[in-house]
């Protein structure tokens, strides 16, 4: 059963997807579903003896191309409607030790081309309006299955946050006729305290705004909508920052960090987002290295998060950690 | 960079792509591409015919509500 049901208290969409509840919860090694098929092996998602990237469609998806009718009727207060979009699973390494982290710069750099791709076929569809690219690394963040991969969702619809983000920055184009985020940037880059790593395209910073003590937020230096909207040059320093990036915090404290990895990025519904700029955010659970951050009664109730670091220390600290300059 | 890629349908009809890099694939990973049989789909195509698109609009959900309705005349 899945279906979108309206919440009009927060004026937002609650995907019921129960088929989930028995999706595949952490399997021994040799039924690693991500894995390539060896002969005479467990039949896995992948029925190929090795592989660069793959994508496929999630078998317990939240979304479906083809979904059902809602299993219940909806009210003129709190209507239901079928949850039509597209669930994705990318797996970037054959290898169930390995992680993006640790994946020479140019297999990464392959792996931007690979997200461009989805982003433009899957936001092709008329009915998905956002393509949303992340990835959910380590059990503290809740992932079930220990092979490192990301997640494609296509949304029918343009999720909260995102939401709110081109509506801020609409405003802001309108009130100075400036990006938001590349004020925020050149904000960032003035001060500089915040800075965690940058190089000729794009800039890691911990924003003086963090809610989560090693959030670090990665802006292109010039304003792009979308990933589909990079140079070759470009991705390449993408692929390289990532790179900076996630060594920076498994260094920090000699350990692989989790982390929720996602991108905002322009809606795909043909409306005109110019001014609005690419970027990525990550989001470490961790705010010692065996204390986590959780979402509790003011962050889940209240929507404030409280933050029990300041954003320029823990800059210096991952500016500090290997690889340095 | 070059990018390659083929889709192929499982048995339970959900789609899997296969990327393909000849800059940076092993030689077993690119083996392994070129004996991967295409479903017989256009590159870049969809193998599945589009569904209807859903009356989703944003977060008023306006016409969603009728599409509700019509579903309980039903």
């Amino acid at each position: 059963m899945s279906e979108l049901r309206w919440n009009p208290v927060l004026e937002e969409w609650v995907v019921t997807a129960t088929q989930r509840q028995d999706r595949t919860f952490f399997p021994p090694p040799d039924y690693d579903p991500l894995a390539p098929t060896h002969p005479g092996g467990f039949p896995t998602e992948i029925p190929a003896s090795t592989y660069e990237i793959v994508v496929f469609e999630n078998k317990f998806p939240s979304f479906r191309r083809e979904a059902p009718f809602p299993a219940v009727q909806g009210t003129p207060l709190t209507p239901v409607l079928p949850a039509q979009g597209i669930c994705e699973v990318v797996c970037y390494t054959p290898e169930i030790n390995a992680e993006l982290a640790t994946l020479p710069v140019e297999k990464v750099e392959d792996l931007v081309a690979v997200w461009a791709d989805r982003f433009d076929e899957l936001g092709g569809h008329d009915y998905v309006r956002y393509v949303y690219i992340f990835e959910n690394k380590g059990k503290e963040i809740g992932v079930t299955l220990s092979h490192p991969h990301g997640q494609i969702y296509a949304y029918p619809f343009i999720p909260p946050v995102p939401a709110r983000e081109l509506e801020a920055a609409r405003r802001h184009f309108q009130a100075t006729g400036r990006d938001l985020l590349g004020d925020v940037l050149a904000q960032e880059l003035e001060d500089g305290r915040r800075i965690v790593a940058q190089n000729n395209d794009f800039v890691a910073f911990v924003p003086f705004f963090a809610r989560y003590p090693y959030e670090v937020h990665i802006l292109p230096r010039a304003l792009r909508p979308a990933i589909t909207d990079f140079n070759d040059t470009e991705r390449r320093a993408l692929a390289n920052i990532l790179n900076v990036v996630m060594l920076k915090y498994n260094h920090l404290w000699n350990r692989s960090m989790p982390y929720i990895m996602l991108m905002h990025q322009r809606p795909t519904d043909g409306a005109d987002y110019r001014h609005y700029r690419f970027h990525i955010e990550f989001y470490p659970p961790y705010r010692t290295p065996d204390k986590l951050k959780y979402l509790a009664g003011s962050e889940a109730g209240a929507g404030v998060f409280i933050n029990d670091t300041l954003a320029e220390s823990t800059a210096q600290a991952l500016r500090e950690a290997a690889p340095r300059g | 960079m070059r990018m390659e890629k083929k889709r192929v349908l499982k048995e339970d009809g959900r789609y899997l792509i296969y990327y393909h890099f000849p800059e940076t694939a092993t030689p077993e990973q690119t083996g392994t591409f070129q004996a991967i049989a295409a479903s017989g789909i256009a590159e870049g195509g969809t193998e599945a015919p589009e569904p209807p698109r859903p009356e989703v609009a944003g977060p008023a959900p306006a016409s969603a509500l009728s599409r509700n309705e019509d579903e309980r005349r039903v």
